[in-house]
């Protein structure tokens, strides 16, 4: 029974962790940036949280905030350069950003262990405070969505002239979605770290680049649900049996491959169209089209 | 000393030219970025590798790898490009799609393999080392070099002086107008995916020989090299891709040679990252090639 | 009441000129026309002001401010909206989202306020979707709210567009060839529209092939050809001119 409770409140905690990590990603996305920073920003705030407690005997909480603000002010670095840059060549350049914070975290093992590791981290937070964290950001997230930036965002990502031509500033949205995708990667980067013993560099590299986007793909893109929903299965999935576990790279590989193919806008937005056209025409409107 | 290591640099970046002329072969044609290319040149290796070890001689063991990875990558094409086409985001979706084929791959290489790393037995390669000109080269450097340098001859004779190299080249400039002038797009999207997996599994093979460390994992950090110089020489460049490619094995073996170890990386990564501020379409891409934002 | 002056306009891609030398005075209160043959450089000419594309040289003022250098959500701020030549609705947000959008630059809400979720900004939001709705109403498709945009018919489409260039009440509208493809009857409902929004004191600048459609409905006309304007005047004067009449046989 308590093999039970372990084992799942473990995944519990990585699917809390997971939910944020592609928040992050997530908040990018809706603004129309194709960025997948959120693995290096998340590094940022992990190693900052874990150094601040480690070395400074820092309490959580401002370790975590620490961790937050410098995620933040990575993501606006960033944001700057990239304002430039369009579509994928946005993606290149924040993977190579991730893969420039991998390479100095290897480096710089006085600071950060390299690749031994940090170790001996103090678990000083939980899935209360993981949950907590997730809810605080889910709130933030239907916030946006329900009132004006959300609308600016929606209108950037759509068609960035015509969002410019109705006076939505396109560089300030898209350096807030930069802000706050990193503020979210470098809080749940810090909440990992302090409940993990131990951070690696290459925990935040590539394949930490593609879960993150493989979470928003097969979730949605747009509803606040859709990343969450994303990682719950992604994860979730190959815990089900040995041979999903076996072959969860393969799984992964698919999932995108036939979601791509066949449910392009991720399974919660798929799911909402269908509802609001069978609503529309069950409440009897008229076709649209004349 | 510094001549050496140019040298060296020189005979890796051929390999790299080789393994980014793949890729952009595709993003000139269609557009579109194919994140499976990694594995592609890492199927190449082990081709390679088990036609060897299975008691085939090299030649044909390589022959082997060029088919296969040019069969492969067609079998990417339809599988992960064609859903696409009517897409309105094939770009997004190429990168994600092309990402699921790669892991899938990846996961037919790391069963097949146990997760091991894997070498050539001793000798497949003659080791022969020659003094020329005060420099070491190596009889595998060399065929590395007349590979690289044949491929690409042969690459650019096809796209440059046949008809069907003139018909993908249209389809390239635009596909419409090509359909129209009765050009079969699918004949082309064959042509041009066999080709680069073709170049992908040919550079598998001989970075195989070369480093004699062949993993499931081992197309990964060539693809994201493979970026690096695919944006210095220009995205959907072949010249482009040609020159950055022997740059690139140059300031990737000079930076290992002179800086410290393990920043290789750092360096190489911030290098794209500025090379994308400064000049996105890089030394000869086009500036149309969609880099940049519009204007304001 | 705003006008908008531009002066010695030119824009040059490349070795190119697409716009040389051009200026024109749009006054608030009426509608002035702008024609030509295809290629001549109007939609050019509506970008330069709307500061989605650079000036090269000359100036461009509205009432007393430089918009010459202005960027895109600038140039909007100051109260001027557009429709575009191919419709760019959103196609993925409903026919309501897309008409809301127009209320951007009205809005008072700040970002703290959105990103919190304040109140505030859900008043606001509500305000604003239900004056969406009413502009819906007014324009006769509020059955059509939560419809997707991009599953309209092409009439609908353009009134979307115009509702969201309308929402903010703007001091000066911009219209590439709004009524392109409609029969007689809808662009005359159309252009009653236009005529009305002239008389209640907005300015608009009507980018039109239907000549017909130009002569009925505007005080003034500008023609351009190849980058140049070539003739201006009422539009009983243009039509007549002999340069205008080459221009466009010629073209």
């Amino acid at each position: 029974m308590t093999d039970f409770f372990t084992t799942y409140h473990h995944l519990f905690n990585v699917f809390l962790i997971g939910s944020g990590y592609a928040l992050s990603q997530w908040v990018v996305m809706r603004a129309g940036v194709f960025s997948v920073a959120t693995a290096g920003l998340a590094s940022i705030g992990a190693y900052g949280a874990a150094i601040l407690t480690t070395s400074y005997g820092w309490p959580y909480p401002l370790a975590l905030l620490a961790g937050t603000l410098l995620g933040t002010g990575a993501g606006l670095l960033l944001s700057w350069p990239l304002a430039r840059l369009r579509g994928v060549f946005q993606a290149i350049a924040t993977l190579a950003f991730v893969q420039v914070v991998v390479a100095l975290a290897l480096y710089s093992d006085s600071l950060t262990g390299g690749a031994m590791g940090l170790n001996a981290i103090p678990t000083l937070v939980g899935t209360g405070e993981t949950l907590i964290a997730l809810v605080l950001v889910v709130y933030l997230m239907l916030a946006i969505s329900a009132t004006r930036v959300g609308r600016a965002f929606e209108a950037i990502r759509q068609n960035e002239a015509v969002a410019s031509s109705l006076g939505v500033s396109v560089n300030f949205h898209q350096s807030l979605a930069f802000a706050l995708s990193g503020a979210i990667a470098g809080l749940f980067g810090g909440l990992e770290a302090l409940q993990s013993f131990a951070l690696f560099p290459n925990t935040f590299g590539f394949p930490l680049v593609i879960a993150a986007l493989s979470y928003v793909v097969l979730g949605g893109r747009r509803s606040v649900a859709g990343p969450i929903v994303g990682a719950a299965i992604l994860l979730v999935l190959p815990e089900l049996s040995r041979p999903l576990a076996d072959y969860r790279m393969a799984l992964y590989g698919a999932i995108l491959m036939l979601v791509i193919a066949f449910m392009p806008r991720g399974i919660v937005d798929t799911a909402r169209l269908h509802l609001r056209r069978r609503s529309l025409a069950k409440s009897g409107q008229p076709e649209a089209r004349e | 000393m510094l001549a050496q290591q140019l040298l060296n640099g020189l005979v890796v970046g051929g390999v790299y030219a080789l393994f980014a002329l793949g890729f952009t072969l595709v993003f000139g044609i269609h557009h579109l970025m194919n994140l499976a290319h990694g594995a592609v040149f890492m199927t190449g290796a082990f081709v390679a590798l088990y036609a060897v070890l299975a008691g085939l001689p090299l030649w044909l063991g390589f022959l082997l790898a060029v088919i296969v990875c040019g069969l492969l990558s067609v079998l990417i094409e339809i599988t992960a490009f064609r859903p696409l086409r009517k897409s309105g985001e094939a770009e997004f979706g190429a990168i994600v799609s092309t990402l699921g084929a790669d892991l899938i791959i990846m996961t037919f290489a790391q069963k097949l393999s146990a997760s091991d790393v894997l070498r050539f037995p001793f000798e497949t390669f003659p080791v022969r080392i020659f003094e020329i000109a005060g420099l070491r080269v190596s009889l595998l450097q060399m065929f590395m070099s007349i590979s690289a340098f044949l491929l690409m001859l042969v690459l650019t004779y096809y796209l440059y002086r046949t008809p069907l190299g003139t018909r993908v080249r249209s389809v390239s400039g635009n596909e419409r107008a090509a359909v129209l002038s009765g050009v079969n797009p699918n004949v082309v999207y064959f042509q041009t995916f066999f080709l680069s997996g073709a170049l992908a599994g040919a550079s598998g093979v001989l970075i195989g020989l070369a480093f004699n460390s062949i993993q499931y994992t081992m197309g990964e950090p060539f693809l994201l090299r493979g970026f690096v110089v695919i944006v210095l020489g220009g995205m959907g460049s072949i010249p482009g891709a040609m020159i950055a490619g022997l740059l690139f094995g140059m300031i990737q073996t000079l930076t290992s040679a002179y800086l410290p170890a393990g920043l290789t990386d750092a360096i190489i990564f911030s290098m794209l990252f500025l090379i994308l501020l400064v000049r996105p379409y890089g030394l000869f891409g086009k500036e149309t090639a969609g880099a940049m934002r519009a204007e304001r | 009441m705003t006008t908008l002056s531009i002066h010695n306009l030119c824009k040059n891609f490349g070795g190119v000129a697409a716009v040389s030398d051009v200026s024109m005075e749009i006054p608030a209160g009426k509608i002035t026309g702008l024609i030509g043959p295809n290629g001549a450089g109007k939609t050019t000419l509506i970008n330069l002001i709307t500061g989605i594309l650079s000036v090269s040289s000359g100036n461009i003022r509205f009432g007393d401010q430089d918009l010459t250098h202005s960027p895109a959500h600038m140039v909007a701020r100051s109260g001027i909206t557009r429709t575009f030549q191919n419709i760019r609705l959103l196609t993925e947000a409903s026919v309501i989202d897309n008409v809301m959008i127009g209320f951007y630059r009205k809005e008072t809400t700040t970002t703290t306020a959105s990103l919190l979720g304040l109140p505030f900004a859900r008043r606001e939001s509500a305000a604003i979707r239900e004056r969406a709705a009413g502009l819906l109403d007014r324009f006769g498709m509020l059955h059509l709210a939560a419809h997707e945009a991009g599953g309209l018919a092409y009439g609908h489409q353009r009134r979307v567009e115009m509702m969201r260039a309308l929402a903010s009440e703007p001091a000066l509208i911009l219209l590439d060839e709004p009524v392109a493809g409609m029969n007689d009857v809808e662009a005359g409902e159309l252009g009653d529209i236009f005529s009305q929004l002239a008389r209640d004191g907005m300015g608009v600048l009507l980018i039109e092939h239907n000549v017909r459609f130009v002569t009925k409905r505007c005080d003034h006309v500008y023609v351009l050809d190849s980058g140049r304007m070539i003739a201006s005047g009422t539009p009983t004067e243009v039509v007549n001119n002999p340069a205008v009449i080459t221009a466009y046989l010629g073209a």
